[in-house]
């Protein structure tokens, strides 16, 4: 998947990567590679600047944090955070539904 | 160009943040931290270092890449915008609060401690002097007439002479040198002109009614005096520039004229040319006269007369109401001021949470 498709997803994918538990940019850049089977093939280093736009909206929170011996900023979801994640992934499942009942027909 | 190792595409990375006026040491501190993991990530997977630099490299990003999406990122004016109401609503009661204890604080403050201020004014009429041949007075001339008079008239010593009479700013004179409370008192001094400078207000403040009057009285004599000195001084400066000028004059007229004389005893002859050099001189010479006489005339008549006459057509009164201190502007200003310093606590707030994390 290209990355200009991706990037208007990236937020939800980002705040979904990390909803389960807090993690670091390197985990979730595995994450997100790993649940997609390596579809989700953006430039890793575009998700500092995009977690950290999503921190200044408060959607996330981030501290420095001592992870297996290297110092690593982690990040979790605020309380805004869940909230946003689970509107946009709303907002996600109707569009889905939307276009597969559109295209899922000339399949 | 793949980059040779972290250290060197970090330096990249920060040579192009700081090209576009960004410098952010935070996410510089991520991507090394990033690009460290997923080096030895790749040596765990039997890569070879090169091997494993070069698919990290490759995974991440060139650094020109990253840094303008870095950029695009932090202009996008609604994200901003977004955090800014975040930040806002997170630490809401760090802005009330001050806010509100300003203003309630300020308030109370301007009702029961600031101390009431009178304001005392007098009219005076510019009015255009009988000799003068214009009649009316015009605005510009006036205006810039009134400024000159409030020049001579405002100087510091005129000003210490008034605090001295009327024993005005005793506190602070027991505090301040005399020439900041000079300062002081042109503040509570006002010079406003009005139907197009053909009348002006001199106004003074004080928090007492009475001096506030005898104080505005006395500067309107001020005013009046200092205009009367400009307009003698003037008239003394003409009649002396028309004295050196007329001697100079009658000098050249009777050396013409005892050649004049002369050339005709001689019975030589005379060009008219000369005969009209002498007539215009002579000429001048009267006309000069004339106009000194005038001068002189002028001085004789009235002293206060060489441009234009002020007149005081309204004395001070004294005050009845308080004219300040304005309980809503000090209010005003005591909420803004509060808000400011929320805003501030919560610009301090937010930024030591993020930092201290």
């Amino acid at each position: 998947m290209n990355a200009e498709t991706l990037k208007g997803h990236l937020d939800l994918l980002l705040l979904a990567a990390i909803q389960a538990e807090p993690a670091h940019g390197y985990a979730i850049a595995e994450r997100l590679r790993a649940r997609s089977d390596g579809a989700f093939d953006l430039p890793e280093g575009t998700l500092y600047p995009a977690l950290h736009r999503l921190e200044r909206a408060s959607l996330l929170a981030s501290r420095w944090s001592e992870v297996n011996g290297r110092r690593r900023r982690v990040y979790q979801l605020t309380t805004k955070g869940h909230k946003a994640l689970a509107s946009h992934h709303g907002e996600w499942l109707a569009f889905a539904r939307a276009v597969h009942a559109v295209v899922g027909g000339l399949a | 160009m793949t980059p040779t190792s972290i250290d060197d595409y970090l330096e990249r990375l920060h040579r192009e943040l700081r090209q576009l006026g960004q410098v952010d040491s935070r996410l510089i501190d991520e991507v090394h931290d990033h690009l460290a993991d997923a080096i030895d990530d790749g040596i765990r997977r039997g890569l070879t270092a090169e091997e494993a630099s070069r698919e990290a490299f490759e995974r991440f990003g060139t650094p020109e890449f990253i840094a303008r999406s870095s950029i695009r990122e932090k202009t996008d004016m609604r994200n901003w915008l977004t955090a800014v109401s975040a930040t806002l609503w997170r630490w809401k009661w760090w802005l009330i609060a001050p806010t509100i204890v300003m203003a309630v604080g300020t308030s109370v403050y301007s009702s029961y401690f600031l101390p009431l201020r009178y304001r005392s004014e007098t009219v005076i009429q510019i009015m255009p002097t009988l000799v003068r041949s214009e009649g009316q007075a015009r605005s510009a001339e006036a205006g810039e007439h009134l400024r000159q008079v409030t020049e001579t008239a405002l100087t510091r010593w005129q000003l210490e002479q008034l605090i001295r009479d009327l024993g005005l700013y005793q506190t602070e004179r027991a505090r301040e040198p005399l020439g900041d409370v000079v300062q002081r008192m042109r503040r509570d001094i006002g010079v406003v002109t009005k139907d197009a400078s053909s009348q002006f207000v001199v106004s003074y403040q004080s928090q007492d009614p009475r001096l506030a009057m005898k104080t505005a009285e006395r500067l309107a004599a001020l005013f009046v005096e200092q205009n009367l000195r400009q307009a003698s001084s003037n008239l003394e400066t003409t009649s002396q520039f028309l004295d050196s000028q007329i001697g100079s004059l009658r000098m050249r007229l009777v050396e013409r004229e005892g050649q004049l004389k002369e050339a005709r005893a001689a019975g030589h002859f005379i060009p008219e040319a000369d005969v009209i050099a002498y007539d215009v001189l002579r000429d001048m010479y009267k006309a000069i006269l004339v106009r000194r006489e005038e001068a002189r005339t002028m001085e004789g008549i009235e002293t206060r007369s060489a441009g234009l006459q002020f007149q005081i057509t309204e004395p001070a009164r004294l005050p009845e109401r308080p004219v300040g201190p304005s309980h809503f502007g000090v209010t005003a200003a005591g909420t803004v001021l509060g808000l400011g310093l929320g805003l501030l606590l919560v610009g301090m707030r937010q930024r030591s949470t993020l930092s201290a994390a």
